[in-house]
Order: C-alpha cells, then structure tokens, then sequence
C-alpha cells in the first residue's frame, strides 16, 4: 500500500476548484470537473469549501465490495480501478463513506484519486496549499503530537 | 473534442416556447471574441430604437468567452447584455463566480433570450436538455431562497443558477441579475430585463469539457501568467482584502466619495475599510471559479445589532456606496445591507447613488421630513438607508403620482428612487445638480476630479458612467518610467495631469474590451501583471487559431466602435459624453485632491481625434472601413 495520501486542510479552501480542472485535465487531457477525481464541495450560504478525495484507507470497503474485482494495487502500491474489467455498477460508489468515487461522464466507469502516480496534480495546482502529499494518518499525527 | 469555444448559441423564445441551437460562425468569433464582444453584434443585429427594454423584442444575453471553463487564471466569468432600461442605450453587465464557466461545460457560448413567458418560468439547461419550466412558486422569493429552491428541487448542488431576486420582478431600473447568491451582473438593469420576461432564473450544469489544442504551449502559457500573478507587488494585498484595501488608499489619495461626491477625503474611512472588516468579520477568503487571487471574502458579524449577518464581499464600491457616500461609518450595517442587495437582487453602486443623492435633497430642503413619511434622511442614518433599500426592492408606491402635487410624490420616494437618479431627479425639482449620472447610469466610486483618466473614462464609457469599462489606474499606479515607456509621456503617471490621458483611456478600453471578451478578470489582469502578450499567447494555444496582441487590440477597438455606433442609433449625441457638474465646476474642498476639478474639454477633443471620429463623436468612414465595417452602419 501506498505510505503516502492527500492530505487536505479545509479550512484554506477557496473553492476556486482548480484542483478539479487540474485533475481531469491531467487524466482526460479535457479540462472538465464532472470527470474530476477530486471534488469541493461547496455550502457557499455558510462560506463553507470541502474537497473531497479517496483517503486510501487501509480498509478498502471500496475494493471488497466490487463484484467485478476491478480494484488493484498498482506497482506503486496504489488503490486503483481497471476500467476494462469496471462495469459501472456504482457498488463501490455506495460503499465508499468519503463519497469519494464517481462514474467518468466519458466511459461510464468508475474512476477515483490514483494520487497521479506519485506526483498528484492537485497538490501542485493548488493556489492555497489546502492540499499536501504526505504520510498517511498515523504518521502526521504523530509528527503533530511532537510538534505539540 | 472542442478548443475554447464551443461555437454554439442557445436561442430561446420565452413567448413561443421554441429553444433551438444555432452554430456561432468563425468569423464572428474571430472579430468578436467572446462575452462582451459576441454580445453587441448580438444585441445590435436585433434591436433598434423602437425596441422597447422591457417588451419582448428587447434580447437578454449571457455570453461567455473562450478561455472561460478551463484552469487559465481568472477567466470564469460571464457578461449579459440587453438595451438598457435604466439609460436607453447598451445595457451590458459582467459577472464572477461559476455560472458562466457551467455554461460553457454545458456546451454553449452564449444564450440569446427573446419573447416573454405569459407566467413566471426558469430556464433549466442541461447540456442539450433545455426545458422552460414552472417558476410560480419562485416569484416573490429573493435570490438566496431561489438559489436554495431550485437546488432542493433538482437534488443537485452543483447547478448553477442566475436568478433576479424581487428588484427584478418589479422591473426596478437599478435592479442585477444574481449568481452564486453574492455575484452580480449589477450595471444597467438587466435584472428590470429579466424580470420583463416573467424569467426567474437561468439553471445551466454541464459535462462536456473544454479541449485544448496545444498542450505544450497552453501549459507554458498557463504558467507563465500564474508565475505573473504571484510575482506582482500588489498579490499580497489584492489576494487577502481584495478591492476593499482601495477604501483606505483612495482615502489616502483624497479620491474617496464623501456625502454624494461633494467631498473626496471621509474621516472615518478607517472604521468602514478593507483591514477591519478583515480583522473584525471576515471568516475566510473566496476565490471564483479557476482564480489563484481569492479576491473576495466570507464574513460573518458576531455581535451587536447586526450579530449574525453573513454573506459574501463586499466589494470596495459596496463599501464606498453605503459607507463614505452616505456618510454612514457602521460597517456592520454595510455588510447587512450588502446581504440585502444580493438578496433583492440590486446593483449596490446604483442603490448606494440613489440614496446618497436622496440624503443630500434632504439636507438641501428638497425632500422634507413630513413630506417622506416621516424619514429622517439625515446623512448616516443607516436605518433609513435600510429603510430606503427596501422601499427601492419593492418599487413602493404609496399614493398615485400626480405632477401637480410635488411633495406628495416624496411618500413615494421608493418608487422614484428606483427608477433611478436621473429619472428621480426630474420629479425633485432643483435637484439636478445632485443626480450623478453619466448617460443615465450612476456614477461608481470614484473621485475623478484627482484622478482625470478615470474622469474621461466615465464621460466616453459605452454603458453610461463606469470605472471599469476604460480602467485606467495606470495613473494611480504606474511608475513615471513604465509610463514613458509604454505610452512616452510620463505624466501618463501623474494623476492630477490631463497630458496622454486621452491615449492612456484609449489604451484602457481597448485592453478592458478583450478581457470582458476573454472573460477574463481585469481586477486581476490589470493590476497583476497580466498582459497583451499572455492573452494572445493563450488565446491561440487553446484555440488553434492564431491572435497577435495586434489582432486583440484590433478587436477591442471594434466592439468599442460597435457599442458606440449601437448608442449613437439609440438616440446618444456627443453632448452625452460629459461628468456630471459638480466634478467640472465644485473644487474638492479637502484632502490629496484638494482644489482639483475635472475639465473634460482637456482631453474630450482628443480622444475623438485618437479614436478617428469627427468633433461630433461619429466614427469617420476610414475608421469603419479599418474596422471591417459595411459602409452604410451608420445609416
């Protein structure tokens, strides 16, 4: 499994959704936020912005679920779909309690974060440093405990 | 896979029911862009002087241009356009936030809106789905409980919605057209437009995506103009207050509207400015749709009268408008009355204007207390100013108007404020002189008797007296160097000069016209050192087809020839390219401006001779011809 994940500060959020362009721009080459793989949600009545990303969590209820057993570790160690065997039968879209996947308005499969190989595309086009490539929960929290 | 444009137009007659979509020629596109540019070849190919602005014939039009809907900084916006029933001539407002970037994911550049629905309806577009549907039950609501309405009813939150809150219903002159609750297409009265038509809201959500060209080129581009933004000097400023940060520099500079501009320096600019509202109540920074800059704000008031007041901006006019102009120094009370314009759905430039011009008939004697229904109008009053906000909203009419019977016509002051200044000022009487208008439109918030570009900016505007329809801060902002430069003359960068600022204007329209056509954010390009040159570069990376900052230019001074010829059918005479007196003839009393008048005459001649029209303000048939213009347009 992948040791590292989005990581995702809310509270700097601007929700200008260049993270959601950046990211379907990097996967579709089509600038298109339907076929993000991030999402912000936006309460704009309460001036409240949430991005929404898989937390790659440990315990993959996504994965389990899949009927057509599309889900696999990539050789990075990332969760990741394989749109030829995907159905798009949405089992892990209702799985999922981060509401974190979504069907590609293209092919109709399920498509998710696959942190871009190492090097996401959100990370880098985010003006206000609401998100960061880091070590997954346990770590930072430690790291948080000792800076504390 | 389109590039920038989708080449497509929504055509949608509210009377007949009938929607189709029309393809948008290439060449159209090439000499007009996008947004503002597609919009007046729109709106003067189907309008004339017997259009009527709020009959059916008169076309409402959102356009958007090519970049908006991609990453490219600050491109997300839109413009709407329509014969303007507050002045006569081109109505056309500009607009933030997401609605114009939906748009062009929902696979249309523009939407032409004609006819008008026998009950009140919205317009719900869904890529090709587009359906007129049922909007009985939104008539009466405000722009919020619409936005929430229409939300719930789709089960979507991601739609996004322009809608007109009551001001438009009632055919308010000053009256916007709202988006993302808090963004407005707020100039000219497009809200009165929309309301004309029983048309409560335009729905539009989209997946179609916008394709890109040249990706090595575009992502080179792109980088550039953010490497731009973040290297300006002013991103730190602009990025954490936004416009507000102007209150106290003009201030500074002695150009801050006091008392309905009879004076340019407020005492108290302080207690209504850019960094308290940000100590005090900001929650969080706001950005539009793809904008690195976060320009805008959430604010929250957490105690006192107005405890619990929540919303979004404002922006400096807002503040300006009813704080300095009205003397008022509650901030407080200026972000609930910003909540209440947003919700109403009215331009609060125009609004503030009004008002501000209401507050000095009464100091004058003009409009008396027991003549009003009892209001004190009295400068600073915030309560009245609420009061008046929502007298205006509701176009109250108390008694029938009668013109025999001046005084009582003050019970209903509502009414005649919301037809705006210059209509309000001719049932006043001796007030003329008070109502600040260019062209009908009231001014902004400026103080251009220290500022003289910005002065000529708002005489010659094409939409009637506007800041940013020339922009020229280059003579606030710009080091005598960069203005030697750019234009050879550095007095360019003296403010209080009158030499070059007829070129500098020039320039400023030119550059203004090819952003509100990019839809780009002059906010952002003008100040942050976005250029010609990115815009050309981009242009033609995601398009495919070649612009130099020659042909942009180029286009920018066709669609301010267009708009001028549209007015100039209208009715417009070169006598309408004026400032109101008191900047020509009232000395600032105090101040960084202090003595300053403006004096038109100065710069007016050579403007037109800049511009190759004749002493009257007439395009001359070689400037046509130039421009690719048939030879009898003005005929």
């Amino acid at each position: 499994m992948s040791d590292k994940l989005t990581i995702i500060n809310k509270n700097n959020c601007t929700g200008c959704k260049m993270c959601e362009l950046a990211c379907a721009f990097f996967h579709d080459r089509i600038f298109n936020p339907s076929a993000a793989r991030i999402y912000v949600e936006k309460t704009e009545d309460e001036g409240i912005d949430i991005p929404i990303i898989c937390r790659h969590c440990d315990n993959q209820v996504c994965k389990s679920v899949c009927p057509a057993d599309a889900f696999y570790l990539s050789d990075l160690g990332i969760l990741k779909i394989d749109e030829e065997k995907c159905t798009g039968c949405k089992a892990c879209i209702n799985a999922c309690p981060f509401n974190a996947i979504r069907l590609s308005p293209y092919s109709g499969k399920a498509i998710k974060c696959d942190l871009c190989d190492g090097s996401p595309q959100c990370v880098s086009w985010c003006p206000n440093n609401v998100l960061d490539y880091k070590k997954k929960v346990k770590d930072s929290l430690k790291e948080r405990f000792t800076k504390f | 896979m389109v590039y920038g444009w989708n080449k497509k137009v929504l055509k949608v007659n509210l009377t007949t029911e009938n929607i189709i979509i029309e393809p948008i020629s290439g060449e159209i596109l090439k000499s007009y862009l996008g947004g503002r540019g597609i919009n007046i070849k729109a709106l003067y190919d189907t309008t004339n002087i017997n259009t009527d602005p709020l009959g059916p014939h008169n076309p409402l039009i959102f356009g958007t241009g090519p970049l908006t809907g991609t990453i490219v900084p600050s491109s997300g916006r839109h413009n709407v356009t329509a014969r303007s029933p507050l002045t006569g001539i081109l109505g056309d407002s500009n607009s933030g936030g997401f609605w114009g970037a939906e748009l062009k994911q929902a696979g249309y550049d523009q939407i032409v809106i004609t006819g008008k629905a026998e009950r009140p309806v919205y317009l719900k577009i869904i890529n090709e789905k587009v359906e007129i549907c049922d909007a009985e039950h939104l008539w009466g609501k405000n722009v919020w409980e619409t936005e929430k309405l229409i939300k719930e009813e789709l089960g979507d939150n991601d739609v996004q919605i322009s809608s007109i809150g009551q001001a438009g219903e009632n055919l308010v002159k000053i009256s916007g057209i709202m988006n993302n609750l808090s963004r407005a297409a707020g100039r000219t009265g497009m809200g009165a437009v929309m309301g004309s038509k029983k048309l409560k809201a335009a729905v539009v959500r989209g997946n179609k995506g916008i394709g890109v060209y040249d990706l090595k080129r575009f992502s080179k581009s792109v980088e550039e103009m953010i490497k731009n933004i973040y290297s300006s000097p002013y991103y730190e400023a602009r990025s954490s207050y936004g416009t507000t940060m102007l209150v106290e520099l003009n201030n500074r500079l002695g150009n801050l509207p006091f008392r309905n501009s009879q004076g340019s320096y407020y005492k108290d600019a302080e207690k209504i400015g850019g960094e308290l509202l940000y100590d005090k109540h900001v929650t969080k920074l706001k950005a539009c749709y793809s904008c690195p800059v976060h320009c805008s704000r959430y604010y929250k008031v957490k105690s006192g009268p107005f405890a619990g007041t929540q919303g979004e901006g404002p922006e400096y006019e807002t503040l300006v408008s009813f704080g300095s102009r009205c003397d008022n120094n509650n901030l407080e009370s200026i972000l609930y009355i910003n909540n209440l314009c947003n919700q109403y759905g009215l331009d609060t430039i125009s609004t503030g204007n009004v008002i501000s011009f209401a507050m000095e008939c009464y100091e004058k004697g003009l409009i008396k207390r027991e003549d009003a229904n009892d209001m004190d109008l009295s400068w600073g009053n915030y309560k009245a100013i609420i009061d008046l906000v929502n007298k205006i909203a509701n176009r109250e009419q108390l008694v029938k108007i009668d013109k025999k019977v001046p005084q009582q016509l003050m019970k209903n002051l509502g009414f005649l404020l919301s037809e705006g200044v210059k209509k309000a000022s001719q049932y006043i009487p001796n007030s003329e002189h008070y109502a600040l208008e260019v062209k009908g439109l009231e001014v902004a918030a400026q103080g251009v008797r220290g500022i003289k570009a910005m002065g000529l900016g708002w005489a010659v505007a094409s939409r009637g007296a506007d800041h940013l329809r020339a922009f020229p801060i280059a003579e606030s902002l710009w080091s005598e160097k960069d203005a030697e430069e750019a234009f050879g003359t550095k007095e360019i960068a003296n403010r209080y000069a009158y030499k070059g600022k007829a070129k500098l204007v020039k320039w400023t329209e030119e550059f203004s016209a090819v952003t509100d056509c990019l839809e780009m954010c002059k906010i952002v390009a003008m100040p942050l050192k976005l250029d010609m040159s990115n815009f050309a570069e981009i242009t033609s990376a995601l398009t495919g087809i070649e612009f130099s900052e020659t042909d942009l230019l180029k286009i920018g001074e066709r669609i301010i020839n267009l708009e001028r010829i549209y007015n100039l059918k209208m009715g417009l005479k070169s006598k309408d390219d004026r400032i109101p007196d008191r900047y020509r003839l009232e000395p600032v009393p105090e101040g960084n401006s202090k003595g300053e008048v403006l004096d038109l005459d100065k710069m007016l001649p050579e403007y037109y001779q800049l511009r190759g029209w004749n002493e009257k303000g007439i395009p001359s048939r070689k400037k046509l011809d130039e421009l690719g213009f048939s030879k009898d347009i003005l005929e």
